[in-house]
């Protein structure tokens, strides 16, 4: 590993970076704004520019194009390069309108971040700013104001490397450069508002997030996103109850830098139509009156017509904690064989990017716990006429199995969910349950890593998390009541009963998940034993 | 297909010229020019399938340079020299000459769709200025008088031939 000095102090940083991801990691932070981790290096913006120590002396070089290697001597944090920061800056907000009252950037802005350490603070310009299109309606989902761009071509890149469809160009030149489409053409790909994230400015700005917040009310948390089986790491805005965006959060072994949009939009859901009561027949009642009719109705179920009569059905939208304390307790109460994966496949659109066709965030977890994913296997157990009683974890379904199932025979539906949705008004007995904004909770994706969400939100009304809201459901039924308390507990069942997380509690799963496949040595290992 | 099989193979044989196709850029610009009179967007997409780089590209290329227009022009392009010896040979007066003989300004075409008139940096004829580049040609030492003769040739050339096709 080469050595490099930073201001005089030696560090040892890893082979192959340039110098602003070796500043990084060891703690050094090099402003830049065309350079990104995820692109190409362009070297356009020089705010980068650092002093490096050569054979003809002292010169100032950028970073993010100097390899970081052995015996590299840098100066960081001189006045020379102060004030060459300085002048970078001046350039760059020389035709910059200055419109921070009106721009959705204020607060996460580059050029606002570096002012307050390199800004000039005194005009010196006295010409007239040049004038640029401040409204372009560049795409379905991004804006662009060509006068507050600086034309780091981030954005340019993105399209070009990343999704490769050359939608944005810097065309013009000199002062009249300005970002633009094709004649007629639009920035439409299904990752192109990855573009408003990358934008150091405020040039893109998302249609769906304009002028919706002011950045510093937002609380943030760490999250996946749900919408296919890819599980992209995100960041969960929100403020007040209510989710604002999502915003890509960096993972090497999922999604990189980058989530589609359809993902990114997929919030939305989190903000309608929140289950909030306990539901008879669709009628609101008391939570407490609903949870013990439900309960009677298993406690009659049981005595009247046995345990083959009563089935449940794990869900691929809830977490693993919630699919395996249904999987844990009903096992208990019925016996194994009577937990069932889910009865339909939801299927959409996909590329070989991020985007998978398994619209479900954890049917891969289903899979991991020994629930069957088989739809038709369940269709065959619903179609079952000695079925009395189903207990319904989370389900998006509106489709035919549900239909086909209350037409032949009508076993007693209770439902535990978070959506107000058909489900929730047809069941007998609907009790709300978290989403997962609003609990601890891990998924597995569908390379089979495990990854956490945070707590966001707090719960909507009446709603539990879904492993207690079963666990008071099943209550009386258990012979041992295992005392959850909070998921932290649940883990401690979850590790003793699966081998791949021994050792491991919720709070230490890595934020970048862990890969629940076997490692390479693993792999030898078990071909070692099987040879022998 | 914005151009015909006889112009196709005028592109084509540029093209040909070039180790790489998409060195042929400026070259198949400047042909698109010679035939429509300005580059549209068709030809624009016809280049970029034809040296199979993205239209973008070609639209990031094209508005780096001032000699390429995007838009209709008269079918007299007149560009005038602005810059240092011209200037102080007098060329501001040439171009108000101009502007007041034509009723347009600079950077506008008239009504006729005859002439263009465009303000331009140094045309490389410094000891001639003040100066001006009709279409392929140089007029140098530039008077009203001269001004006034060469309109008049223009005016009647152009209306013997018709508008610009």
């Amino acid at each position: 590993m080469p050595k490099i000095i930073i201001d005089a102090v030696e560090y040892e940083v890893e082979a192959g970076q340039n110098l602003i991801q070796a500043a990084a990691s060891v703690g050094i932070t090099i402003p830049h704004y065309c350079y990104h981790p995820g692109l190409s290096v362009s070297g356009n913006c020089r705010m980068c520019l650092v002093e490096v120590k050569g054979p003809r002396g002292v010169m100032a070089q950028i970073a993010c194009s100097t390899p970081a290697t052995e015996g590299l001597e840098v100066m960081v944090n001189t006045d020379t390069v102060k004030k060459m920061r300085q002048g970078v800056m001046e350039f760059l907000l020389l035709n910059h309108p200055i419109d921070c009252p009106i721009c959705d950037q204020a607060g996460e802005c580059g050029l606002q971040d570096y002012y307050m350490d390199y800004g000039l603070y005194t005009n010196r310009s006295t010409v007239p700013k040049v004038k640029k299109n401040k409204v372009v309606d560049v795409g379905p989902l991004v804006m662009l104001d060509q006068e507050r761009c600086i034309l780091c071509s981030r954005c340019v890149r993105f399209c070009d490397e990343v999704t490769h469809s050359n939608e944005l160009v810097i065309a013009g030149r000199g002062e009249k450069c300005r970002i633009q489409t094709f004649p007629g053409k639009q920035l439409d790909n299904p990752y192109s508002a990855n573009v408003v994230d990358i934008c150091p400015v405020g040039a893109l700005t998302s249609k769906d997030f304009r002028f919706k917040k002011r950045v510093w009310f937002l609380s943030t948390a760490k999250s996946v996103c749900t919408g296919c089986s890819k599980g992209c790491n995100i960041y969960l805005d929100h403020e007040k109850g209510q989710v604002y965006r999502y915003r890509p959060r960096h993972n090497a072994a999922v999604n990189d830098y980058w989530i589609c949009d359809e993902g990114r939009l997929s919030y939305k859901v989190l903000n309608e139509n929140c289950l909030q009561e306990a539901l008879i027949h669709g009628e609101a009642h008391p939570y407490s009156t609903v949870l013990e009719r439900a309960q009677a109705a298993i406690a009659h179920t049981l005595e009247k017509h046995g345990k083959v009569a009563i089935g449940a059905l794990a869900s691929p939208h809830a977490s693993l904690e919630d699919n395996f304390v249904l999987q844990d307790l009903l096992g208990q109460v019925l016996g194994p064989d009577q937990v069932w994966g889910p009865a339909h496949q939801e299927l959409g659109s996909s590329d070989d990017f991020l985007r998978q066709a398994d619209k479900t965030p954890n049917r891969a977890g289903l899979a991991f716990l020994g629930i069957s994913t088989d739809p038709e296997a369940t269709q065959k157990q619903l179609a079952n006429p000695e079925l009395k009683l189903l207990i319904i974890l989370e389900n998006n379904c509106e489709e035919a199995a549900f239909d086909q199932l209350l037409q032949t025979h009508r076993p007693t539906l209770i439902y535990l969910g978070s959506k107000q949705n058909r489900l929730a008004q047809k069941a007998d007995y609907t009790l709300p349950i978290t989403n997962h904004a609003e609990q601890y909770g891990s998924y597995v994706n569908s390379e089979q890593r495990l990854q956490k969400v945070y707590r966001a939100l707090l719960p909507s009304g009446d709603a539990q998390p879904g492993w207690q809201a079963l666990l008071s459901l099943l209550k009386p039924q258990l012979k041992a009541t295992p005392s959850y308390s909070d998921v932290e507990d649940v883990w401690g069942q979850l590790r003793e009963k699966i081998p791949a997380l021994k050792g491991l509690s919720f709070y230490e799963l890595p934020e970048d998940g862990l890969s629940l496949l076997p490692t390479e040595t693993e792999v030898l290992v078990a071909e070692e034993v099987g040879n022998v | 297909m914005p151009f015909t099989s006889e112009q196709q193979t005028r592109f084509e044989k540029a093209v040909a010229k070039y180790p790489h196709k998409q060195a042929a850029l400026l070259t198949c610009l400047w042909i698109a020019q010679e035939i429509d009179g300005y580059i549209t967007t068709a030809a624009m997409e016809y280049i970029a399938q034809l040296l199979e780089i993205p239209p973008s590209h070609v639209i990031s290329v094209l508005t780096f340079y001032s000699m390429y227009q995007t838009e209709p022009i008269g079918k007299y392009h007149i560009q005038v020299c602005h810059t240092l010896s011209c200037a102080l040979a007098g060329a501001e007066k040439i171009i108000s000459h101009l502007e007041n003989r034509l009723g347009i300004e600079a950077g506008e075409t008239t009504e006729d769709q005859l002439f263009t008139l465009t303000r331009v940096e140094c045309l490389a004829s410094c000891g001639t200025g003040p100066m001006c580049q009709v279409n392929r040609s140089f007029h140098e030492n530039l008077t009203p008088e001269k001004i006034d003769a060469l309109l008049d040739t223009l005016k009647k050339e152009g209306a013997a031939h018709g508008p610009q096709s």
